[in-house]
């Protein structure tokens, strides 16, 4: 009994042993990977955000970096630095951080930093981006008597125009934007466009949404406006969900469908109940 | 002429012989491996059929058109028959009202067989819709069952009374057939409410019988396919099941003469009348195949051009010729002549026809489903064609034997020739007093 306890006793701590040692060694050998983070600006509105995403290569293939931690700075122009937060990437490598209240009146350009401090997985990575702040306005010219033009205007900060910068015009779709006119279009000297809307497109309620775009701009990142209106041509609904059809639910079966088999059944079942009923009078015949 | 009791002793129901007994244990043998089956199917999913993706109705479908055809003829003979004024019929209603029962009833099996998920049966009247085919379906076989029942039950009445003062001696089959006869008396009043309501059920059973089999019919020509995309499916349905129903008549006459020794009831004159009526409705019925498959032939659209290819000169194409040659046109020409209106050949003829019934069922329902609009790809070659498994077949094989089943223990226990009509119009009257006790 007592040598038994002994060698089970060797056995485990040399289980233990090799267990460790196996483990030990396989933490050594996993080797730290390098995660490559993008930044973009993107203005939307007045809001004012950061979309980031993160990938890594394994096996000859980019894999998004998932919930890889990173911390975002701003930088301005006295070069002082300030952490505006903390953001953990998704599953699929993205995240959106906002930094709109990072924009303060009177600043005219400012840097983002997005930095991953060293972790057991990746490597210390960061990457940065600088923009020069500018505003896009856009509004719809409407004249009876005239094609409806969209007139969007490109300023700084201090409202001086912005020329020659590309802008795209696009009409807002189920399932991606459709472009309006031209590919794109540049500023002028007033830093305006004008885009003619000559073709009539359909609606829900005849209320379409256009879109003035300023894409990836290498100073100015990418800024959307928005413009609403009701130039499209009504959709039709043509929806029987509410009628009642030969396809509609048992509740709204087409009142024929209804009347006619309900009836149809009803008369037929009746005369068997009473030829059923004709049995009974049968039976009691006798005793009357 | 016959006394009343030669006439009870001959058309009483008899004990089964050795035949009989081995006919019962023949049957619920197959019954029995079809419910092994069945359990098989009920626990491992339609999977155990061949039916797949494209061919999503198989031999239970065509097993269930059949039993539905079938059942026609209770309103034929005893229903359209019997209200054209055809007195020669009379030995042949009790025998088309017991076959119209059973195959009705293992229709209605049928259709439950044929679900994936039986257990979810109750969805169908809690979220039917009465715009459905299939409702109306569910609707019309509970319907026609019903009138089926009552018209084999109400014409047994004075028999059952008559049955209970013959089998006296046995007093429990005695008791028995004295309830079901419901005090039967045969006084004017019961008379009157009797003829009243078989005259009602007659006229009823009509309509009835005719939307069972149209309905079954738009199950079909309401979806839109190659070979059922017809306006003319539900007259072509009933032509089509007054010649199965006639043919089942006609070979259970003739077993039922023979196991009975009904020679005197049932004679040469009843199968020559059935045979020039069986000619008749084939003509008719192969008058509809010409419409049915002229039409398409001549329009050749792209889909009805692939399904006629295969029946007229393709995969299905033995069994289609088989079945439209060899199960309605040669049977028509042979009934011309006399001699195959005799008792044996008619009813070899007859077997031929109801086979051919099952048959046709099966080449209207596969090759369409074989032949979408939208082509057949992207599957394994297997989906391709339709082959019941071994396991279908003997769930089928089933259905069929539990149909002569019922039809066997119902001719053992009520008279297969109404006794009480027969002896009103043989003028055969009951004697007063009458003892005759038999086991």
């Amino acid at each position: 009994m007592k040598n038994n306890m002994k060698t089970s006793k060797i056995i485990l701590a040399i289980s233990c042993t090799l267990f460790m040692a196996f483990s030990s060694s396989k933490i050594e050998a996993q080797e730290k990977q390098n995660a490559r983070i993008s930044v973009q600006y993107n203005k939307i509105g007045n809001q004012n955000l950061l979309k980031i995403s993160a990938k890594y290569k394994e096996d000859k293939k980019f894999v998004p970096a998932s919930d890889l931690n990173l911390k975002v700075y701003k930088t301005v122009s006295d070069d002082s630095t300030t952490l505006l937060g903390t953001l953990k990437l998704a599953k699929d490598g993205n995240g959106i951080f906002d930094v709109s209240n990072a924009i303060t009146k009177g600043l005219d350009t400012i840097s983002f930093s997005v930095v991953h401090e060293a972790s057991d997985k990746f490597e210390e990575a960061s990457n940065e981006v600088g923009i020069k702040l500018a505003n896009l306005s856009a509004v719809l010219n409407l004249d009876d008597e005239t094609t409806p033009t969209i007139m969007a205007t490109l300023t700084d900060v201090n409202n001086v125009p912005l020329e020659g910068v590309e802008l795209k015009v696009k009409l807002q779709r189920s399932f991606a934007p459709l472009a309006i006119g031209e590919d794109s279009y540049f500023t002028d000297e007033s830093g305006t466009i004008n885009v003619p809307i000559t073709v009539k497109m359909p609606g829900l309620d005849g209320k379409l949404i256009y879109e003035v775009i300023i894409d990836e701009n290498e100073t100015y990142g990418s800024i959307k406006t928005i413009i609403e209106s009701n130039l499209g041509t009504k959709i039709k609904d043509l929806s029987t969900f509410d009628q009642r059809t030969m396809w509609g639910p048992p509740r709204k079966a087409p009142l024929v469908a209804l009347i006619v088999p309900n009836l149809l059944i009803f008369g037929i079942w009746l005369t068997l109940f009473f030829l059923i009923f004709n049995l009974y009078r049968i039976s009691k015949q006798k005793k009357s | 002429m016959k006394s009343y009791e030669q006439l009870t002793n001959d058309l009483a129901p008899k004990k089964f012989g050795l035949y009989g007994k081995l006919w019962i244990g023949f049957l619920s043998v197959i019954i029995l491996g079809a419910v092994y089956a069945y359990y098989l199917q009920f626990t491992r999913g339609l999977e155990i059929t061949g039916m797949r993706d494209y061919s999503l109705w198989g031999i239970y479908i065509s097993n269930f058109v059949f039993f539905v055809a079938i059942s026609l003829v209770g309103s034929l003979v005893t229903a359209i028959l019997r209200l054209s004024g055809v007195t020669w019929a009379t030995p042949l209603t009790r025998i088309s009202e017991i076959i119209a029962v059973a195959a009705i009833i293992m229709g209605g099996l049928t259709i439950i067989i044929d679900m994936g998920r039986p257990d979810r049966i109750y969805n169908l009247f809690l979220h039917g819709r009465l715009q459905s085919p299939i409702v109306w379906d569910v609707i019309v076989v509970t319907t026609y069952l019903t009138i089926s029942l009552l018209l084999l039950f109400y014409p047994l009445l004075p028999d059952f009374h008559i049955l209970s003062k013959k089998f006296k001696a046995n007093v429990k089959l005695s008791k028995i057939y004295a309830k079901l006869s419901l005090n039967w008396t045969g006084d004017a009043s019961q008379t009157s409410i009797y003829k009243w309501s078989i005259r009602t059920l007659s006229v009823l059973i009509i309509p009835v019988a005719f939307g069972i089999h149209t309905v079954t019919a738009w199950l079909f020509a309401a979806t839109y396919r190659p070979g059922w995309d017809s306006s003319n499916f539900g007259p072509y349905f009933i032509a089509g099941a007054f010649v199965a129903g006639a043919g089942g008549v006609i070979a259970l006459m003739y077993i039922l003469r023979r196991t009975h020794h009904l020679e005197e009831y049932i004679t040469d004159f009843h199968f020559d009348k059935m045979g020039k009526l069986l000619v008749l409705l084939i003509l008719v019925y192969i008058y509809f195949n010409v419409n049915e498959y002229l039409v398409p032939a001549l329009k050749t659209t792209e889909k009805e051009v692939g399904h006629l290819k295969a029946l007229f000169y393709g995969e299905e194409a033995w069994l289609f010729y088989t079945v439209i040659l060899g199960g309605l046109v040669f049977p028509a020409i042979a009934l011309l002549f006399k001699g195959m209106r005799k008792p044996l050949p008619i009813f070899i003829i007859a077997v031929i026809v109801v086979l051919g019934a099952w048959w046709k069922r099966y080449i209207i329902v596969i090759p369409t489903l074989l032949h979408p609009f939208l082509p057949v790809q992207g599957v394994p070659e297997s989906w391709h064609h339709y082959s019941p498994t071994h396991l279908e077949w003997l769930i089928t094989w089933g259905t069929l034997a539990g149909a002569m089943l019922i039809v066997t223990l119902l001719v053992r226990y009520v008279p297969i020739i109404p006794i009480h009509e027969t002896a009103e119009e043989r003028g055969i009257e009951e004697p007063k007093n009458e003892t005759n006790d038999e086991k």
